[in-house]
């Protein structure tokens, strides 16, 4: 690490201005957005480690960056389009940070900080290095707002669809049961399916967490997509577990129950990551065989395969 | 020899300006929208020797909402045991333009009618509501405007989420270039079931919302002589 910051300040020291002043051009919608990202039991507060993704992301990639750079200067010179962008989306991006600014719309600055960044390395890069890292640029995406219309929907659809689902299994366990809107009564413990319980706040991080994932293990595509609905199908399953934990707890220690049930979702969601990556294992040795059912899109009909000596040595295990 | 920021290759030196030119605009506009909203004008403790005002501070919950501006709550009541709640807010940032109907229908309270009359004069509009409650009938008549330092009113209530691009920008070019500050004032009062037509009602409130305006455009926090401020655009 002391290395790095050598180099960087010895050869990439104008780049500590850019930064700064970036970094001072954001300060404020930091702080609009920080007061959502704080917010307990908020669904988005998983954005503000997004930053250190895309670091990472982009650390992974550095070699490849240098030598394409190093190849577009041995083949092109500097005032090449190959080499050297159009400055409009950089232009774009001030003027629509002056904007949010003017108007105090937190999402408009967000989307001036996507162009100024994006911007400056296509400006001074040219499409090609920019190209290059796609991945870690796609992930900062990642950042965007979403829009409140989204959130409430979600956050209401998933309480009543949670609260219905928890209120079945609970009722094989516990046959006095019943579910009205979001509220679950179980006996004599009544348990409401609020906001934070809705799972919304579980399902968002984990799919951003495996978003990264597929893009740091540099997945296929049809992988990725099948790992990612895989990651939003376990979230919801670890969200009505924990209302049914809610529920059974309830039912002999209220007081626990709520103490739980006010907690956040970190346990949950770490626990939902947890079985996305082990999933994501299966699937990758799945993927490598190059099972024609899976492949063909019928694979979810094939049994699973025998993890074995077969696989490690790249038998088809059949 | 050592390289320095001097010897900052082409694009970068572009890209810096751009940044620089950013940053510093940004930073501009965030020191002038931080002085919006330090204007909090003083209210009469009374009105005409006839209403006489206790302090009702707005709730912090209230105030969080609104992004904890500079505010002021009274109550102004008569002889006849008649009360006028006044709210007056420092306009210091989008957040503090709240939709009154909404605030109010927090309270089991509903618009039933509304009407734009220009209480002080030409070019001077207040936004007059009535709003029943749902459970018992009652009804409150409330004024709304949003007061400059120069005595201009507007009424301009809350931004509806990122939509009213128009107003937000006019709202953030007044703060940033002209540096006016408003206010934004509610006058409200209960409508007595004797009084079907609301008359009283409005005399009181039309009383009240004078006095205010007028102790507004005095306590300008810029010390202009109110007999010149018509000649400011």
């Amino acid at each position: 690490m002391p290395g790095t910051a050598r180099w960087l300040w010895r050869e990439q020291r104008h780049w500590l201005l850019l930064v700064a002043l970036l970094l001072a051009t954001m300060i404020r919608p930091f702080g609009w957005f920080w007061e959502i990202w704080s917010a307990p039991d908020s669904p988005l507060s998983y954005q503000m480690f997004v930053p250190v993704g895309v670091l990472l992301l982009a650390a992974q990639e550095k070699q490849r960056v240098f030598d394409l750079y190093r190849e577009m200067a041995m083949l092109f010179p500097a005032d090449s389009p190959k080499r050297r962008g159009k400055v409009w989306p950089l232009l774009l991006g001030c003027v629509m940070m002056v904007m949010a600014y003017i108007m105090s719309v937190p999402p408009l600055a967000m989307v001036a900080f996507f162009l100024m960044t994006i911007g400056t390395i296509y400006y001074i890069y040219g499409p090609f290095v920019t190209g290059s890292l796609q991945r870690p640029f796609g992930f900062l995406l990642a950042m965007a707002p979403v829009p409140n219309v989204i959130l409430s929907e979600s956050t209401a659809k998933l309480q009543q669809g949670c609260a219905v689902v928890a209120g079945h299994l609970l009722y094989y366990l516990n046959p006095h049961v019943s579910v009205t809107g979001v509220l679950i009564e179980v006996g004599h413990y009544k348990l409401e399916v609020v906001g934070p319980c809705s799972g919304v706040s579980v399902v968002f991080p984990v799919l951003v967490l495996t978003l990264w994932f597929v893009l740091y293990r540099r997945m296929h595509l049809g992988t990725s997509l099948i790992l990612l609905s895989l990651s939003v199908g376990i979230s919801l399953v670890m969200n009505v577990l924990r209302i049914v934990a809610f529920g059974l707890i309830g039912t002999v220690n209220p007081v626990l129950a709520e103490e739980l049930h006010d907690a956040n979702s970190v346990v949950f969601t770490t626990l939902a990551f947890y079985l996305t990556f082990l999933s994501a294992g299966l699937l990758l040795r799945r993927w490598r065989r190059r099972d024609p059912l899976l492949t063909s899109g019928y694979g979810y009909y094939a049994p699973l395969p025998e993890v074995g000596n077969d696989a490690e040595k790249g038998g088809s295990g059949k | 020899m050592r390289p320095s920021f001097g010897d900052m290759p082409a694009p970068f030196r572009l890209v810096s300006a751009l940044f620089a030119v950013t940053a510093a605009l940004t930073i501009f506009i965030g020191i002038r929208a931080d002085h919006q909203g330090q204007w909090l004008p003083s209210v009469p403790d009374s009105i005409d020797q006839i209403w006489t005002a206790i302090d009702m501070p707005i709730d912090h919950l209230t105030l969080a909402r609104l992004g904890h501006p500079r505010a002021l709550g009274r109550q102004y009541g008569n002889l006849f045991q008649e009360h006028v709640g006044v709210n007056v807010i420092a306009a210091a940032s989008i957040d503090a333009f709240h939709e009154p109907t909404i605030c109010m229908a927090g309270y089991g309270y509903s618009l039933t009618a509304q009407k734009y009359i220009p209480l002080f004069g030409p070019d001077k509009p207040i936004r007059a509501m009535i709003l029943r409650s749902d459970t018992t009938g009652q009804r409150i008549l409330l004024y709304y405007w949003v007061q400059d330092q120069f005595g201009k009113t507007t009424t301009q209530s809350s931004f509806r989420a990122y939509q009213e691009y128009g107003y937000r920008l006019r709202h953030g070019l007044n703060a940033t270039i002209n540096g006016r500050q408003s206010c934004i004032v509610r006058v409200y009062t209960a409508i007595r079931p004797a009084d079907l037509l609301g008359r009283q009602a409005r005399r009181n409130l039309d009383t009240v919302s004078h006095a205010l305006y007028e102790a507004l455009r005095r306590d300008n926090g810029i010390g202009v002589n109110p007999s010149r401020e018509e000649m400011i655009p």
